[in-house]
């Protein structure tokens, strides 16, 4: 197990690393001078070198690369061209914003998900799984942004329940801060939840075909109760897998959201760098995203071991008796 | 009153209309209190359906009909809570695959206390001692088996036997065991052959085995019901029945086991042909056409006949029987 | 509990749900050629004074708030969400494809490579690699179709990898290598021709989820660039309007879900015929 995991944590070392790599190289030959930028075409040829030097970009590529990662993992980053703060400063206002709302629609999604596609399996056939797969189907072909927009219609405009946009801040309370986050959280949980509930149905047919279930069945136990003590663990383990895999998709959507909604969060500010072409804020974001990605399916490999003790131990096989 | 009482049992695939495929098509037999009972045949001709339908646990899309009573309780009507209440606590399964048997992500130790928990309303903690004895009992001492240990910690044989503890551990009064060797080696068949005995005898528990080895059949049941096509062809003392079988298909069953040290792969004498499947079988008796001795009388159904020696066939033209006062060898 | 003894039907046409799925595309597929030749209106020609009108007969699906012909955007952006999907899946299929095969065709460090590469292209999102490209050579519907087809390029190796695989321990594979034909061979005689059905399954699913990626890149302003229209930037035009007319922000996102809907429809369809792996034989009791 420990060599399961060192194994995985290397692996995502040099993804991350090949990433960052990728990354720089990207932006490195993307015409457009930063000084330039920064200071107008009217510059002056000399000013322009100045800053070019007091930025580092006469400095050979691989010294900024290393340097560049060397601030990464000590988490000195650059400045931000455009707002001149360190890109950290930049981030974190918007990492409360961002984050929260990641995590909201991951718990909204896997909430709605797996018990309504644990019903549909167990009621395989019947009306119940009909609808529920019909929803999930309708749920896959969404997108995440339209249905963003019809909530604002209907909840914003309609009803007048809800803000349509814009994020009063954490200092304004819990209360209005949620307010603002609860239809993007919607729109961005249910496309997810439509997947999600379909691979939990699939995962709970295959388990319930499992000898296991009828040995837990001749011991007495209902329908539903093996389900719930022998099948659920077992059918959690491909969940998981898909919810890793998913979870690029809902950082992703978080870039998107965030336009619609307009929030103040981490993939706004990549759209907005991107339009200034504020490439130390790009590189940095885009490397933190993957960063998460990676990390999360980290996580994801460390719960099949929780979920699963086949992989706690080493050796499999048995004593012989 | 007998404890097992099956009477012209049907497992049908459910659906509309007359053209309803049985799988256990008209089966009846008897098992009295501690008795012990073989049931043998080909692959394919039921036996686990009848197993499964006793069991209430009929694989979906399928369904018992008929009468099906144990100690006199009605199990084909019987409400799904009061099955469960009889599962595992008056009557248990042992199931043929060790290998996948057992939920991979629970410890040995809690699949057995499950049972003993709900059915002997034990607590917890009481549960888990009498999981550890019960898993003793069956030959997993904790001192090397501790209860913590995953299913894949064990092998086939070890697997087998919490397998065993599960359907024990409640102390059923009847026992159902589906091809409890099948899925092992030689020499793990006979320990587990012998723990189902030793068991069966200081429970007093009734046996229902289910095999298609009539050596395991000869082993743990003094009683034997051969099975074709859904229904019992022969009956009677395992003994008599094997030293003078009466039915076509017992006589070629018994050609079927291999005898000394053959030849690795050398052809057993077997019958020629397959179980016809049930929606190929043909009308009559289902045996006829893989049957030396059919003419056309085999065109209608043979009731199961007893005779006066405790043996019973269903059969137009049955083998005759031996002297009666001639030995009765095994 | 075992399946139930019944045999998994093999459905001889798609079933209704197949249909509907396959009925939709190919109306999608012949709006989108209709409106190369014909639409009830020039779709970029603005009429500022015919502005945002509801439902008429010159205009049954209104205008917008440059008085342009909802109807005619909405065919002319069929066209441009069809043509950017399908050429970015090929792309993606066509780069894929061969990664994949020769992957399971080679297998050692040639297949740790391509897995290895695969893994990277997942950690990015097919957003975050158009936010990338976009970056690097602004926005564009071009632009789109390559940060579209990078993301199916992985997706297309790895489940032509996991297919091929399955096919290369068939005994005629065993057979053609003894018979002493190279691996390039038998990747395209043999293994190509016996995966097509999971490829085209696969490709369907891929063509629904680059509509949606497409829109969302469009939406988001980095794909399709005026005067290109596409279902996406009319969602993106439809926002500052969402509540003036609702019905600009209701009709092009309609027609994405429906035609998602459908090729999801037609590629589940497609699978139940098509995918051998669902063809397995049943063991009874």
């Amino acid at each position: 197990m420990a060599w399961f995991l060192a194994r995985r944590a290397m692996a995502l070392a040099i993804t991350l690393l090949a990433a960052s790599l990728v990354v720089f190289c990207v932006l490195e030959v993307l015409p457009g001078d930063p000084a330039l930028l920064i200071l107008g075409t009217g510059a002056r040829e000399d000013t322009l070198a100045a800053l070019r030097a007091s930025m580092g970009l006469d400095r050979p590529a691989w010294e900024r690369y290393l340097d560049w990662v060397g601030g990464l993992m000590t988490g000195h980053l650059a400045n931000s061209l455009t707002y001149d703060v360190p890109v950290l400063a930049l981030l974190a206002p918007r990492l409360a914003v961002s984050g929260p709302l990641a995590l909201m629609a991951l718990t909204l999604a896997v909430a709605l998900a797996v018990p309504l596609g644990v019903l549909a399996a167990a009621r395989r056939g019947r009306a119940t799984d009909t609808a529920v797969m019909g929803l999930s189907q309708l749920g896959v072909a969404v997108p995440n942004f339209w249905l963003g927009l019809l909530l604002v219609l209907v909840f914003a405009v309609g009803l007048r329940w809800l803000p349509a946009g814009g994020f009063p801040g954490w200092e304004a309370g819990a209360g209005p801060a949620l307010a603002a986050l609860a239809l993007p959280t919607v729109a961005l949980a249910l496309p997810q939840a439509a997947i999600l509930a379909r691979v939990t149905r699939s995962a709970v047919l295959e388990v319930l075909g499992e000898d296991y279930m009828r040995t837990a069945r001749a011991k007495g136990l209902s329908h539903a109760e093996a389900l719930w003590r022998h099948g659920l663990r077992n059918a959690l383990i491909p969940v998981v897998t898909i919810m890793g895999l998913q979870f690029s998709f809902l950082l992703a959507g978080t870039i998107i959201i965030e336009t619609v909604f307009t929030l103040p969060g981490v993939g706004r500010l990549i759209v907005q760098a991107i339009g200034q072409r504020d490439l130390v804020v790009v590189r940095d974001l885009v490397v933190l995203l993957a960063a998460t990605v990676g990390v999360v399916n980290f996580l994801v490999d460390l719960s099949y071991a929780v979920l699963d003790p086949r992989l706690r131990q080493g050796g499999a096989g048995g004593r012989d008796a | 009153m007998a404890l097992l009482d099956i009477t012209d049992l049907r497992v049908e695939i459910a659906g509309p209309g007359a053209a309803r495929l049985a799988l256990v098509d008209g089966l009846s037999l008897t098992l009295e209190r501690g008795q012990s009972l073989g049931l043998v045949g080909e692959s394919g001709c039921g036996k686990s359906m009848t197993a499964l339908a006793a069991m209430g646990l009929l694989p979906p899309g399928l369904r018992a009909r008929g009468r099906l009573t144990l100690d006199g309780e009605d199990l084909v009507t019987a409400s799904e809570p009061r099955l469960c209440g009889l599962r595992g606590r008056r009557l248990a399964m042992i199931f043929q695959e060790p290998m996948t048997a057992l939920n991979p992500v629970r410890t040995i130790g809690s699949q057995v206390a499950e049972g003993p928990r709900r059915h002997l309303g034990l607590t917890r903690r009481q549960a888990r001692a009498h999981a550890r004895a019960v898993l003793d009992r069956v030959g997993l001492d904790p001192g090397r088996f501790p209860p913590g240990l995953y299913p894949h910690q064990l092998s086939g044989g070890q697997r087998q036997r919490v397998v065993i503890a599960i359907a024990v551990a409640c102390g059923p009064e009847l026992l159902i065991a589906d091809e409890p060797t099948t899925a092992l080696d030689v020499a793990t068949q006979a320990l587990i052959l012998d723990l189902i005995n030793d068991l069966v005898a200081e429970r007093t528990m009734a046996l229902l085995m289910i095999s298609h080895d009539l050596g395991v059949i000869a082993e743990t049941a003094p009683r034997l019901a051969v099975m074709y096509a859904g229904r019992v062809v022969e009956s009677g003392p395992t003994a008599r029945v094997l030293a003078a079988p009466r039915h076509p298909y017992t006589r070629g069953l018994m050609g079927a086991i291999p005898r000394g040290r053959g030849a690795p792969g050398a052809p057993l004498a077997a019958i020629p042909g397959v179980v016809p499947a049930p929606d190929r079988r043909p009308s009559g008796c289902a045996f006829a056409d893989r049957c030396p001795r059919a003419d056309a009388a085999c065109a209608t159904t043979p009731a199961l006949r007893p005779d006066t020696s405790d043996q019973a066939v269903a059969c137009h033209h049955p083998h005759e029987r031996p002297d009666p006062t001639g030995s009765v060898a095994p | 509990m075992r399946e139930p003894p019944e045999r998994r039907d093999r459905r001889r046409g798609l079933g209704p749900a197949g249909w509907f799925g396959a009925a939709v595309a190919l109306a999608v597929l012949a709006t989108a050629a209709l409106s190369l030749v014909w639409t009830p209106h020039d779709p970029s020609v603005m009429a500022v004074a015919e502005k945002l009108r509801g439902p008429s007969a010159t205009h049954p699906l209104g205008t917008d708030h440059f008085g342009r012909d909802t109807l005619s955007q909405l065919m002319a952006g069929a066209r441009v969400s069809i043509a950017v999907s399908l050429i970015a899946v090929g792309l993606g299929a066509g780069l894929g494809v061969p990664l994949g095969l020769l992957a399971a065709a080679r297998r050692g460090w040639v297949d740790e490579a391509v897995m290895r590469f695969n893994d990277l292209a997942f950690a990015f999102p097919v957003l975050l690699t158009a936010v990338l490209i976009t970056a690097l050579l602004g926005p564009g519907a071009v632009n789109a179709i390559l940060a579209i087809a990078l993301f199916n390029i992985p997706v297309f190796a790895r489940v032509t990898r996991g297919a091929a695989l399955g096919i290369w321990t068939r005994p005629f594979i065993q057979a053609a290598r003894l018979a002493g034909r190279g691996r390039v061979r038998i990747s395209l005689d043999h293994v190509l021709p016996n995966i097509g059905g999971t490829l085209i399954v696969q490709g369907t699913i891929q063509v629904a989820l680059a509509i949606l990626a497409e829109a969302g890149l469009s939406y988001l302003g980095l794909g399709s660039q005026p005067p290109d229209i596409s279902w996406g930037r009319m969602l993106n035009e439809s926002q500052t309007f969402l509540f003036l007319a609702p019905r600009l922000a209701l009709l092009p996102g309609l027609a994405i879900v429906v035609t998602v809907l459908g090729l999801n429809l037609l590629g589940d369809a497609l699978r139940d015929r098509l995918d051998p792996r669902l063809g397995r034989p049943r063991e009874d009791a």
